[in-house]
C-alpha cells in the first residue's frame, strides 16, 4: 500500500511540473504537429520527432520531451484518420484500422469509426501509462543492480528479440542491425580516442547522427515510395457529428473485454524491445477476430476490429517508454529516437535518471496522461480539418516534406554534408522498404551501438579479457539465456510445428 | 516524352541489393583492419567491434544471397519498371540538383524551384498560381525557421 502512495506522490509532483503554462503550450503544439505528421502518409511519428528534435535544443529538456512525446501520441491518432477515411495507413501501426475502419466510413459511419478509434486509443494509452507509473520505480531499482556485463546482456537481448520476433525475415533483420551497428562505429572511438571507419572523410569524424538516418531512411525513403506510385488519395468525406461521438464514447464499456485484451497485448509488445506498436496492433486485431462471436463481420466494418488495434497500438506506444526510461532500452522505433534525444541533452536514461532527475521523469510521466487525453480531445475536434489537408494534391505536400526533411537534417549540426548524407540515406531507405528490409532495427542498433560496445569493452576490462564474465552473475546468466531464447525460440517453435504437422501428414 | 520500357524482377533486385550490402560489409572489414583489432590487456582494441560487425554482416549477406537463389522461382514478379524509374528520377534528380545548389544560393531559392517543378509536372495549374505557391512556401519556411525559431538556414549569397 505504501508503494502505491509513494508512486501517487511522485506522480502528483509530476503533474505539477507538466501543468505549467509553458509545458502545456508546448504539449498542445506537439499534439498538433503530431496529428499533422500522422495524417500525412510518408511522415510518421519517428520521423516527426526526429525532425523536431534539433529544433528543441533551446528548450528545457522536460519541456522538449513533453512536446516530442505529445507529437508521438498525436501522430498515432492522426494515422487512424487516414486509415479510416482514405484506406491508407497514415502510420504503420494504423494498418489494421483500415480493415474495418474504412468499411465503416464507406457505410456512412465515419464519425462513429473515428470516435471509436480515438476513445479506445485513450483507454489503451491510459492503461499503458498506468503500467509505466507503477512499474517504473520497481524496474529502475532492479536496474541499479546492473553492471557492465548485465548491460551488455540486455542490449544483446534487445537485438536478439528483434531478430527472433521482429518479422518474417530474420536474416534481413540481422543485416539491418549490423548495418546500424556498423554506422555507430564511425567517428571517434570513446574508449581509445582513435578516429575510425571514416575512410579519410573529415566530415565523418563526428560520427553519423541517428537523426540523419531516421529523417533519410524513414522520411525521404517513404516519400520516394509514395511518389513513385503517383499516389492519388481518394477518401470519404468526414464530418464529426457530436451526438454520434458522444453516443459512441458512452457505448465504449460494451467492448471492455476487447479493450483489456488489446491493452494487455499492447503493453506486452511495447515493453518487449523489438516489437512495438505495429506488431501489437496487428496481433491484437488477429486475436479480436479469433475470439469474436461473429467472425464474419470482420473486414466489413466490425466495431471490435477498430477498437482492438487502436487500444493495443496506444498501449504499446506508451508502455514502450517503460524500458526506455528505466533501462535505456527503447521498446519501439519512436522510443529509440526519443532515447537518442535524451542522450543528446546529456540525460542518460536508466535507473540513475530516476534518482538524479525525478522532476524530469515524473513530469514526463504526468504529461503522458495529460498529453494522451489532450490529443484525443484535439483530434475529436479537428479530425475534419486534418482530413481536408489530405485533399491537397500530393504534388504540393511531397516537395514541402522533402524540403522540411533537408532543413531538419541541416539543423542537427548546421552542416551541408548532413543534407547530402540524408539524401543518400533516403535512397537507401527506399531500397530497404522496397525489398522488405526492416528499418527500425537499424535505427535501434545505431542508437544503442556505442553503448553496447562500451559495455562490452568495460566488461572485458573488468574480466581481463575473459568472455566468461557474461555468465558470472545470476542476473547476467538469466539475461544471456533470455537472449538466446529470444533469438532461437520462435524458430524452434516454428520448426517443431512444421515437424509435427509433417509427421501427422505421414502418419 | 521518352518512354522507358524495362522491368526488373524481384530476384535481380534482391540479389543486387544483397551484393551491395556485402560490399558494405567488406568495406567495414577493411576499415576495421586499419585499426587495432587485437585484444590488449585492457580488452579489445578500437577495431575489434567493427571487425566483428563487418564479418557478421558479410556472413548474413552471403546467407541472404543463398536464400535468394533458392527462392528464385518465387521471386519472378516485377518489382520496378520504366514508369517507376521515370517517376522516381523525376524526384531524385531535381532534389539532388537543389541540394548541390544549396552552398551557392542557400536553401530557399532551390526550395522554390523544387516546388514549382513538382506542381508543374504533376498538376495542370496556371503558371501564375505555380509561381505564387513557389514563393509563398519558402517565405513561410523563412518566417518559421529564421525569424521564429532562430535557426539560420543556409541562404547563400542571396541575403
Amino acid at each position: 500500500m505504501d508503494f502505491f502512495i509513494d508512486q501517487l506522490g511522485l506522480l502528483s509532483d509530476g503533474f505539477s511540473v507538466a501543468l505549467s503554462l509553458q509545458n502545456m503550450l508546448f504539449l498542445l503544439f506537439g499534439v498538433g504537429i503530431g496529428i499533422l505528421v500522422g495524417v500525412l502518409p510518408g511522415l510518421g511519428a519517428a520521423n516527426g520527432v526526429a525532425i523536431l528534435l534539433p529544433l528543441t535544443f533551446g528548450l528545457e529538456p522536460v519541456t522538449a520531451m513533453i512536446m516530442l512525446t505529445a507529437t508521438y501520441w498525436g501522430a498515432l491518432l492522426g494515422g487512424s484518420i487516414t486509415s479510416i477515411l482514405f484506406n491508407i495507413p497514415g502510420e504503420p501501426a494504423a494498418l489494421p484500422t483500415t480493415f474495418d475502419g474504412h468499411p465503416m466510413a464507406l457505410q456512412g459511419k465515419a464519425s462513429e469509426a473515428m470516435a471509436l478509434a480515438f476513445s479506445s486509443s485513450a483507454v489503451g494509452a491510459m492503461i499503458g501509462t498506468l503500467l509505466l507509473t507503477f512499474a517504473a520505480s520497481w524496474i529502475a531499482d532492479f536496474g541499479l543492480r546492473f553492471g557492465a556485463p548485465e548491460y551488455f546482456a540486455i542490449y544483446l537481448l534487445a537485438f536478439a528479440s528483434f531478430i527472433g520476433m521482429g518479422g518474417p525475415d530474420p536474416i534481413k533483420t540481422l543485416i539491418s542491425i549490423m548495418v546500424g551497428l556498423g554506422l555507430s562505429t564511425i567517428g571517434l572511438d570513446t574508449v581509445s580516442g582513435d578516429v575510425r571507419m571514416t575512410f579519410g572523410l573529415l566530415d565523418l569524424v563526428k560520427g553519423i547522427s541517428f537523426m540523419l538516418v531516421v529523417i533519410g531512411m524513414i522520411g525521404i525513403g517513404e516519400l520516394l515510395i509514395t511518389m513513385e506510385s503517383n499516389l492519388e488519395l481518394r477518401g470519404v468525406a468526414a464530418r464529426m457529428d457530436p451526438r454520434v461521438v458522444l453516443r459512441t464514447i458512452i457505448s465504449l464499456p460494451r467492448y471492455w473485454v476487447a479493450l483489456i485484451r488489446s491493452a494487455a497485448v499492447g503493453c506486452w509488445m511495447g515493453v518487449l524491445p523489438g516489437s512495438g506498436a505495429t506488431i501489437a496492433s496487428m496481433m491484437s486485431y488477429g486475436f479480436a477476430r479469433r475470439f469474436s462471436a461473429n467472425r464474419e463481420a470482420f473486414g466489413k466494418g466490425a466495431r471490435e476490429g477498430v477498437v482492438s488495434p487502436e487500444a493495443a497500438d496506444h498501449a504499446a506506444a506508451t508502455s514502450a517508454m517503460l524500458p526506455t526510461l528505466t533501462l535505456g532500452i527503447p521498446g519501439s522505433g519512436t522510443a529509440a529516437v526519443l532515447l537518442g534525444g535524451l542522450l543528446m541533452w546529456g540525460l542518460q536514461p536508466g535507473p540513475m535518471l530516476f534518482v538524479s532527475q525525478p522532476d524530469f521523469v515524473w513530469g514526463l510521466v504526468g504529461s503522458m496522461y495529460l498529453g494522451n487525453l489532450t490529443a484525443v480531445v484535439v483530434v475529436l475536434l479537428s479530425a475534419p480539418l486534418f482530413a481536408a489537408i489530405l485533399r491537397i494534391p500530393f504534388a504540393y505536400i511531397g516537395p514541402v516534406i522533402l524540403v522540411i526533411c533537408m532543413i531538419g537534417a541541416f539543423a542537427i549540426t548546421m552542416s551541408l554534408f548532413d543534407i547530402y548524407m540524408t539524401l543518400i540515406f533516403g535512397l537507401l531507405g527506399y531500397l530497404f522498404k522496397k525489398l522488405d528490409y526492416p528499418i527500425a532495427p537499424l535505427v535501434l542498433a545505431l542508437i544503442l551501438g556505442d553503448q553496447a560496445e562500451e559495455s562490452f569493452r568495460q566488461s572485458m576490462i573488468l574480466s581481463g579479457g575473459g568472455i566468461g564474465i557474461f555468465w558470472e552473475s545470476t542476473l547476467s546468466k538469466v539475461l544471456m539465456t533470455c537472449a538466446a531464447l529470444a533469438l532461437l525460440g520462435p524458430a524452434l517453435i516454428k520448426n517443431r510445428a512444421l515437424i509435427t504437422s509433417h509427421l501427422r501428414n505421414r502418419g | 516524352m521518352l518512354r522507358l520500357d524495362f522491368e526488373i524482377k524481384r530476384f535481380a533486385a534482391e540479389l543486387a541489393f544483397a551484393l551491395f550490402l556485402l560490399l558494405i560489409g567488406v568495406a567495414a572489414v577493411t576499415g576495421a583492419l586499419q585499426m587495432n583489432v587485437g585484444w590488449r590487456d585492457d580488452g579489445p582494441g578500437a577495431g575489434f567491434f567493427p571487425l566483428l560487425v563487418g564479418l557478421i554482416l558479410c556472413a548474413a549477406c552471403i546467407v541472404q544471397i543463398v536464400i535468394t537463389f533458392k527462392a528464385r522461382r518465387a521471386l519472378q514478379a516485377p518489382i520496378f519498371n520504366g514508369q517507376a524509374f521515370q517517376n522516381l528520377s523525376g524526384i531524385v534528380v531535381p532534389t539532388a540538383l537543389c541540394a548541390a545548389a544549396i552552398p551557392l544560393v542557400g536553401i530557399y531559392v532551390p526550395a522554390a524551384f523544387l516546388l514549382a517543378y513538382f506542381v508543374h509536372r504533376r498538376t495542370e495549374r496556371a503558371p501564375l498560381e505555380i509561381a505564387a505557391i513557389a514563393v509563398a512556401v519558402p517565405v513561410a519556411l523563412y518566417v518559421l525557421f529564421d525569424l521564429t525559431l532562430e535557426i539560420k538556414l543556409p541562404s547563400g549569397w542571396i541575403f
